[in-house]
């Protein structure tokens, strides 16, 4: 007869000890936020609040006792989701569920819900047209002018559209509507109807934007204040040519504007002439200081138009190039 | 191991009910030792028998089916990954129009339910409802495997959780015979469940008494992400069970039997068995 026995019951009374002293292998949330608030926080106040973290990574305690080794699982696939949300006729109806195979089939349900708060909330509204724009990363890549959040790593431009809307009409495809109203959108004001203002001349010899439109040269437009801190490569990823552009280096008479651009074109267009500024027909060898020629007039050299009013000598090259040499 | 106090608080006291009428001057010690690292800091000999005595329900209408309990309640027991071997496991029932119901629990629904096909034999015919239901030991009150061991290995704490003696046990299989549940099965050669590594002995839900001994849940409760499962001290006014238990209308498996189960079902059907 062992020892403890019916010391409690009829039965080895240490033997509820020896079930009492095993090891627990399943932490608690309160634990894993010992370390990890960052996930907690959104976790703790998110729809996968009822979701303990063991559930989708695995029992913690060894993680916990090892200071966070040996790492826990973090399974992003899709086929972790559906076991809880693939449409099942058994569930509940009230239980968020989906036909996964209709839902986006081919993304990661992380790529548009966070797992750690997953409701998407109202999609987010661009707040500009994206007429013409292929691609959104341009600007709001990690380098562009509005980067997305860290959280959009590794989302490529296709996805955009997915998840964020133009105005108040849900885009389902990549590909926006050719021609639809921006002003459809209550926060599109930030650009006008018609997406951004298009590029009224055209661009041979011209790469460098700010160099005229920085100053205000020769009546050029300048940047709203709102374009404050960007640089002439951006300008042409949402300002475009009314025009097919130039790519040859012989004159070429101005394309006729079409009619759809022609409502914006012909406002601004009169302050360059049709086909851009004059060539130089002279060669440039020794000639550094254009005015010291044509301000004068010497030599029957053409002055410059009033309107060219106190520009100096290394301001031509910047809109007139050699159109020929002699 | 010295037995007096308690032998004479248990014995002479009819079980349980001592506990409530007793001063339970250490009865923090079970709450508090969470906190203790050390495992042994738990001394079961100072335990104030009958101060907490749980019960457990499981609420079918919130279960999604997801077996998140089946795999937590494996991994945290060393329960053997082997078919048949489950503490908890999670059924599916599919009523037809007709009244007939079928019955699934794919690998005891371990890996959930979203990848089962259908079962063919209703899949042209319509369905009035399905559900899930998860299942585990009872723990009842007037245990049929307790009482059908021979050499008094399985038994009641004064909690009133049946725990099986593996040292004791001699695998005959009478108490998995007796349960009308089927919550025991035999631990297979080569997994064993106990770190002595008994095999070839019964083995069976615990409520994860090495947990709830430390003030925590068990597994299953806590990977719960419907809140189907509801563990706790039915002594204790504050406890969730048993603010649950005072508003819901529940009922248990085979009570005409007579085996008094301890685990309650909320919106359990007149199908489930």
């Amino acid at each position: 007869m062992p020892e403890s026995f019916g010391a409690i019951g009829y039965f080895r009374g240490d033997n509820v000890q020896e079930w009492a002293n095993l090891s627990p292998s399943h932490a608690e949330p309160q634990e894993c936020n010992n370390c990890h608030s960052g996930k907690f926080n959104p976790w703790n106040q998110g729809a996968h609040k009822t979701v303990s973290c063991e559930n989708c990574h695995g029992p913690g305690e060894t993680h916990i006792a090892g200071s966070g080794q040996p790492a826990l699982k973090v399974d992003r696939s899709r086929s972790l989701c559906v076991v809880c949300h693939e449409k099942l006729t058994s569930r509940p109806a009230t239980h968020p569920q989906i036909v996964s195979a209709d839902h986006n089939a081919r993304l990661a349900c992380v790529t548009c819900h966070n797992p750690h708060s997953p409701a998407l909330g109202p999609r987010p509204v661009i707040p500009h047209s994206v007429q013409g724009i292929q691609d959104c990363l341009a600007c709001h890549g990690p380098q562009g002018l509005k980067p997305v959040p860290q959280d959009h790593a590794g989302r490529t431009t296709d996805m955009c559209l997915l998840c964020h809307t133009v105005g108040q009409k849900p885009t389902p495809t990549p590909t926006p509507a050719v021609g639809q109203p921006a002003s459809a959108s209550p926060t599109a004001t930030a650009v006008p109807s018609g997406g951004p203002p298009k590029i009224p001349h055209n661009l041979e010899g011209r790469s460098d934007c700010l160099m005229c439109h920085g100053t205000g040269l020769m009546g050029a437009p300048t940047p709203p204040a709102s374009h404050a801190g960007r640089t002439s490569d951006m300008c042409r990823l949402c300002h475009q040519p009314a025009q097919a552009p130039v790519t040859t280096s012989t004159p070429t008479p101005t394309p006729t504007p079409t009619a759809e651009t022609s409502a914006s074109a012909s406002t601004t267009v009169t302050a360059v002439p049709s086909g851009g500024p004059p060539k130089i027909p002279h060669s440039l060898e020794g000639r550094s200081d254009c005015l010291m020629c044509h301000g004068t007039g010497l030599m029957g050299a053409p002055t410059p138009p009033a309107n060219h009013a106190g520009r100096t000598s290394d301001m031509c090259r910047l809109c007139h190039q050699p159109g020929a040499t002699q | 191991m010295k037995i007096t106090r308690r032998a004479l608080l248990m014995q002479g006291a009819a079980g349980i009910t001592a506990g409530i009428i007793l001063p339970s001057a250490l009865s923090f010690l079970l709450k508090n030792a969470a906190d203790a690292q050390d495992l042994q800091e738990i001394n079961l000999e100072d335990q104030d028998w009958g101060d907490q005595y749980y019960a457990f329900i499981v609420d079918t209408t919130k279960c999604i089916g997801c077996g998140k309990c089946v795999m937590a309640c494996k991994l945290e027991n060393h329960v053997p990954m082997e078919p048949g071997c489950f503490r908890t496991w999670v059924e599916r029932y599919v009523i037809t129009d007709q009244g007939e119901a079928f019955v699934d629990s794919p690998d005891g629904g371990i890996n959930g339910f979203s990848g089962v096909p259908e079962n063919v034999k209703y899949q042209n015919v319509p369905i009035a409802k399905s559900f899930f239901v998860p299942k585990l030991c009872n723990q009842c009150d007037n245990p049929p495997c307790v009482q059908v061991c021979p050499v008094a290995a399985t038994y009641k704490t004064p909690e009133g959780v049946i725990l099986v003696d593996q040292a004791r046990c001699i695998g005959c299989r009478y108490c998995i015979q007796a349960c009308p549940f089927g919550a025991r099965y035999l631990v297979p050669q080569g997994s064993p469940v106990s770190p002595q590594g008994y095999t070839k002995v019964a083995d069976k839900c615990t409520w994860c008494y090495h947990r709830i001994t430390k003030g925590k849940l068990p597994a299953c409760v806590e990977v719960c992400p419907a809140g189907a499962r509801i563990f706790g001290d039915l002594r204790d006014p504050e406890s969730h069970v048993r603010k649950v238990l005072e508003g819901a209308r529940v009922f248990t498996l085979k009570s005409s039997l007579g085996t008094r189960p301890k685990v309650k079902y909320i919106g359990l059907d007149v199908a489930v068995r």
